[in-house]
């Protein structure tokens, strides 16, 4: 039974449709966020997320301490009470108001250090992998130049110039910390782009931003977040060295970082409170962090599309 | 010293060899193998850089250097030369001229007799500016030694001469009474000669050092460890009882500090004693204190606003409570500074230490009221009305940010200023000060030698280390009269003058006398803590460990 | 191929060669000089001294003087500590570090691995959970806090707390200082195992009847190292010239404390001569991490046409 050739009719191709599955139209970010939801660890992570960074606005209002004022006299070292939920340090300073304190700067380096690693070496590390040959060449040369040089040195360069703070922080953490990311990501965009379907995708006219946006970062997807959760705490305790140079914020204010530095010897004595919380809460970022991130790599993953 | 005085030492020390001696032997026959004396001893934070006394600077070569060789003296528990290579010396009328004569049973570790020869080679070469010896200024007291370091006088015009063998003369360029306190210091050791003719790098490596003290070194594996064994070779070996020093280099005080307590280690100073855990050892016990020459302070910029006012320094300086900060924060048995020149440095005049023959210009707690009224008084003089933004500035140490962190709250509540404070590298930290980059920084001083003048001198205009560019007409004057003399009399006189003026002009604000702490298992006797800081175990032994 | 592996090693001279040159001109930009202390020295004493290392000459000429003393190998000495020369300190240190890094990275890359590819076959599930939690961790808890806790329960009677010499003495640094990247490994691994999981060829594979573990070691595991090989050129360059902070807490006779303590006392020899020596090792390690790639995956072509 043939079927009369006029009853064919062309499909007008356009690019956005090429490569379009039909189905209900749910749009990508729509379907990752339902499943997302359903994942309750990647949840769990989400509400930690949501509660370090309400403490860390309202974590040093909620009792009448400071954090930089000093008891000598008698409030040195004690243990957690009711007055003083997670006791006091050294200087007499109660520790709850500076690791809520604290936590508002590490988050803040801590996240703006992975968004910055995240956007420069992203589109470095593509940019680079998808162009290969020569381009790739100079671009991975100038990656070797940056990690061989001595940052130590960089750094206190750095100091000469700006003023220190958070900024400055952020500044010399974004020197080098990206190039992880630009190494990874160019290594899995060179394997990416050799396989079916961005051939696949180029035969059927994807361009270069399109590829890459829609094909091989999201399957780059899973080393990018890995990648991302070390930044977060690398740039945390980083912060505490840098301080350490003269770079970061200055005392009395405390950082997680710099609280931690200095409270190891609480190892070898019985003040274990100085040392718990600030690494505690440094830990539960990145827990929350990572289940999140994983979540965000299923929920993303076109694979696992259902 | 008197020649009478030199023989009762000379004489005792015989004495006290041959009792020890006896005991020694009678302890030998009747112990075993296992009875070996051997010192495990915390006192190297670091691999030392450079053993040749020449040009070594830091102190983990110092407590090397200081067991296996030895200068001209010794230095007594009270600070006094005691002979050492020289067994007499005799200054001249003037004090401009020293002779030593060295003892005839002195010698190398190698067996060579140590020559006199070998101190005018040793001191000529910390001199000699090819050496570039960082150093060199202990010796400019010699007579044209700072002229010969500057290249402009001749190797042969410096003060110091070989007569023959075992006599050394030593010419000064004005009289010095604390030179022979400097005799005893590593930079005047003596330099083998011959050997370090043959080899340069003598003292890079165990096997071609050789050394004339106590102990030589027997193995020295970088950034490990060092060993020192008993010198056969010394010439007061009978009372030299430990067997062997084994030197561990330990880079993390903490480390350091579970070693000693899980019997690693028999004793140790700050490299096994952290800052932060000085406090309690103390007060367990585990730790001592001693009290040491040293002075903690800050500095102001005197050539910026608003520390170019006298009032206003004074102001800051009485708003502390230097108490509180040695009770509560610094903690390892610091005195509050009750002046500038620290505790145990005596006043030669009366034999006495310096701190109780002046009067306390400096109140341990805080004058609040008092500073209160200077500082206004300090501002209708300058006439402003409002304090300029002021900084702290430290070198990053947790010892310094917990003293600094203390004092702006006490500023912030005795005087209602806010301070910023402003830590930074090291390094950087030195080149804003020296080029006056800052408002208020922090020093520490150690004495070079034991005279009050080591401290007194910093203060003088344009003088090498005064970063606070003070400068006082009458001060200068002061020191200037106080080192043109060796009449200890009016030297001291002149220098309690300088320091009652600088107490009153406060270009620099006095926190705290040092101590030095450290910890030693009972079982370890005969240490001794020498006034210039340092740790002599050469006659040491262990009992009942 | 061969053409390509002469152009990569000219081009690394030239990286080498433009790292030395920032190098010595950042290190000379920075304030502070090898003779700053808090006794500062009198005038004449710090001329003769810049004298003696010739930093009284105007860079340009120092510059090439280091340059013409590197072509032949020659580090210069350490201006901190006069007897020993650069080359020494790395020929000293290089080979414990070495051999302490070693031991790490092969603790990191078995277990990372191995715990990797159990996390993700059991992806969210306990298993999972569990070695999520280990390597955050790792990934968290700083080396200068568990290296202590390590010594405080560990260390004295059953391992040396400090110290180097017998394998004894490697322990404890050695695991300590693997936690980072045994933490990395495994996350990443477990990442690009889902991945690579979900592909077709591996379903394939496991329709096929193939035994699991072929499936892993055939399939799936070759193709999910990327990225680890990726991250480990130089994490491993990092961890086999030393940590300093490992190196500091153990009193290990390694190199890795020189990279921090060269710049803070400003001993400019050593610090272009430890740059030089990481970098030239970074650049190599690299370079065979991009050779890597074409071995595990014969379609990647570095150093291919430059795509359009």
């Amino acid at each position: 039974m043939a079927i009369p050739a006029e009853k064919f009719r062309r499909v007008e191709r356009r690019q956005t449709e090429a490569e379009s599955i039909r189905r209900p139209s749910v749009s990508f970010w729509q379907d990752a966020w339902r499943r997302l939801k359903k994942n309750w660890a990647a949840m769990m992570g989400l509400y930690m997320i949501i509660f370090l960074v309400v403490m860390a606005i309202i974590g040093p209002w909620m009792t009448e301490h400071n954090y930089y004022e000093t008891n000598l006299a008698e409030g040195k070292n004690l243990e957690p009470s009711g007055e003083h939920w997670f006791g006091t340090d050294e200087l007499g300073r109660d520790v709850f108001v500076r690791t809520w304190w604290g936590a508002r700067i590490s988050l803040t380096i801590g996240i703006t250090a992975a968004l910055i690693d995240l956007v420069i070496g992203v589109i470095y590390g593509g940019i680079s992998g998808y162009k290969g040959g020569r381009t790739d060449e100079i671009m991975m040369r100038i990656v070797d130049v940056l990690w061989g040089l001595p940052y130590l040195v960089l750094v206190i360069l750095l100091l000469v110039v700006m003023e220190p703070g958070v900024f400055t922080i952020i500044v010399a953490l974004s020197i080098t910390g990206w190039l992880n990311m630009a190494r990874v990501v160019r290594g899995q965009v060179l394997q990416l782009k050799s396989q079916e379907f961005v051939m696949a995708a180029r035969t059927l006219g994807a361009d270069t931003k399109r590829l890459m946006m829609k094909h091989l970062i999201p399957n780059t997807m899973g080393p990018i977040l890995v990648i991302l959760t070390l930044t977060i705490p690398t740039a945390i305790l980083s912060e505490a060295f840098l301080s350490f140079l003269g770079l970061g914020v200055q005392a009395p204010v405390a950082s997680w970082g710099t609280m931690i530095t200095d409270s190891t010897v609480v190892i070898l004595t019985d003040e274990w409170w100085r040392l718990f919380f600030p690494a505690f809460f440094l830990s539960m970022t990145l827990l929350s962090f990572n289940l999140f991130g994983d979540g965000l790599r299923d929920a993303l993953d076109p694979k696992m599309r259902k | 010293m008197s020649k009478h005085l030199t023989k009762m030492v000379a004489l005792l020390a015989i004495l006290s060899m041959t009792f020890l001696a006896a005991c020694g032997g009678g302890s030998d026959a009747g112990g075993t193998e296992e009875a070996k004396q051997v010192l495990n001893a915390g006192y190297a934070p670091s691999e030392p850089p450079d053993l040749n006394p020449n040009t070594a600077t830091d102190s983990t070569s110092g407590f090397v250097l200081r067991h296996t060789m030895e200068g001209l003296t010794r230095m007594s528990e009270d600070g006094q030369p005691i002979p050492g290579v020289a067994d007499k010396w005799e200054p001249n009328e003037d004090g401009t001229k020293i002779t030593f004569h060295l003892r005839d049973d002195a010698k190398w570790s190698n067996g060579d007799p140590v020559k006199a020869e070998d101190f005018e080679y040793a001191w000529k070469r910390v001199l000699d500016p090819e050496t570039a010896a960082d150093y060199a200024y202990q010796l400019f007291y010699l007579k044209n030694g700072e002229k010969y370091n500057a290249g402009k006088a001749d190797k042969d015009e410096v003060g110091v001469k070989a007569v023959d063998d075992k006599t050394l003369e030593v010419e000064l360029e004005k009289p010095t009474p604390y030179f022979m306190s400097l005799t005893s210091f590593y930079t005047l050791f003596p330099v083998n000669k011959s050997v370090a003719e043959e080899n340069k790098d003598w003292a890079a490596d165990a096997k071609t050092f050789v050394g004339n003290g106590p102990f030589k070194l027997k193995e020295w594996k970088h950034d490990e460890k060092l060993t020192l064994v008993k010198n056969e070779n010394y010439w007061n070996k009978g009372k030299v009882k430990l067997d062997q020093i084994n030197l561990p280099i330990i880079t993390d005080a903490k480390t350091g500090y579970q070693q000693y307590k899980s019997g690693e280690l028999d004793v140790g100073d700050s490299t096994i004693l952290p800052t932060e855990l000085v406090a309690s050892a103390l007060e367990k016990g585990e730790a001592k204190s001693d009290k040491i020459p040293a002075s903690y302070f800050y500095m102001f910029n005197t050539k910026e606003k608003p520390f170019n006012n006298a009032k206003i320094r004074k102001a800051f300086a009485l708003a502390i409570d230097r108490k509180s900060i040695v009770e509560n924060v610094s903690q390892g048995g610091q005195g509050p500074a009750t002046g500038f020149v620290p505790w145990q440095m005596p006043d030669h005049a009366e034999e006495k230490p310096w701190v109780e023959t002046r009067e306390d210009y400096l109140q341990p707690t805080a004058q609040a009221d008092e500073a209160k009224k200077l500082l206004e008084e300090g501002m209708k003089e300058e006439g402003i009305d409002k304090l300029p933004e002021i900084a702290i500035s430290y070198n990053t140490d947790e010892g310094h940010k917990k003293i600094a962190e203390a004092i702006q709250q006490m500023w912030k509540k005795n005087l209602d200023v806010d301070v910023k404070l402003n830590n930074m590298e090291w390094k950087v930290y030195l080149d804003k000060t020296k080029s006056g980059d800052y408002q208020i920084g922090r020093l520490g001083w150690l004495p070079d030698y034991i005279d009050p003048m080591t401290f007194m001198d910093m203060w003088v205009t344009g003088g090498g280390n005064n970063d606070t560019k003070w400068s006082n007409k009458k001060y200068d004057k002061l020191i200037k009269e106080a080192k043109s003399t060796d009449d200890q009399k009016v030297r001291m006189e002149k220098m309690h003058e300088a320091e009652e003026l600088l107490m009153e002009e406060m270009p620099i604000m006095p926190i705290y006398f040092y101590t030095q702490n450290y910890m030693q298992q009972d079982y370890v006797k005969g240490v001794k803590r020498l006034p210039d800081t340092s740790t002599d175990f050469s006659e040491a032994y262990l009992t009942g460990k | 191929m061969s053409r390509y592996i002469g152009k990569r090693l000219v081009l690394m001279l030239v990286t080498l060669w433009v790292i030395s040159t920032l190098t010595f001109v950042l290190m000379h930009s920075i304030p502070g000089d090898p003779f700053s202390s808090e006794k500062k020295l009198p005038k004449q004493t710090l001329e003769n001294l810049k004298a003696k290392y010739h930093l009284d000459e105007p860079l340009p000429v120092q510059y090439v003087l280091y340059m013409k003393n590197l072509v032949m190998f020659d580090l210069g000495v350490s201006i901190k500590s006069e007897t020993r020369t650069v080359n020494e300190y790395i020929s000293d240190g290089f080979p414990v570090s070495a051999e302490l890094g070693a031991y790490s990275m092969i603790l990191a890359l078995v277990l990372g691995i191995g715990m990797g590819v159990l996390a993700a076959f059991r992806q969210n599930k306990l298993a999972d959970y569990n070695v999520m939690v280990l390597a955050v961790l790792g990934l968290s808890v700083p080396s200068f806090v568990i290296a202590p806790f390590f010594q405080k329960w560990f260390g004295g009677d059953w391992l040396p707390l400090m110290g180097w010499g017998d394998f004894k003495h490697a322990i404890l640094p050695a695991v300590a200082l693997s936690f980072l990247p045994l933490a990395l490994v495994t996350r990443l691994m477990r990442s690009s195992m889902l991945e690579v999981m979900g592909q077709d060829y591996i379903r394939t594979a496991r329709s096929k009847g193939l035994p699991p573990w072929r499936v892993i070691t055939r399939h799936t595991l070759r193709n999910a190292i990327m990225p680890v090989v990726t991250i480990i050129g130089p994490l491993a360059v990092g961890i086999l010239t030393g940590s300093f902070v490992i190196e500091h807490i153990f009193s290990i006779p390694g190199i890795g404390k020189y990279f921090v303590d060269s710049v803070l006392n400003r001993d400019y020899s050593l610090i272009m001569g430890i740059t030089i020596f990481y970098s030239a090792l970074l650049i190599l390690v690299n370079f065979l991490v991009d050779l890597a790639y074409g071995l595990i995956d014969p379609r990647i072509k570095v150093g291919g046409k430059e795509a359009n």
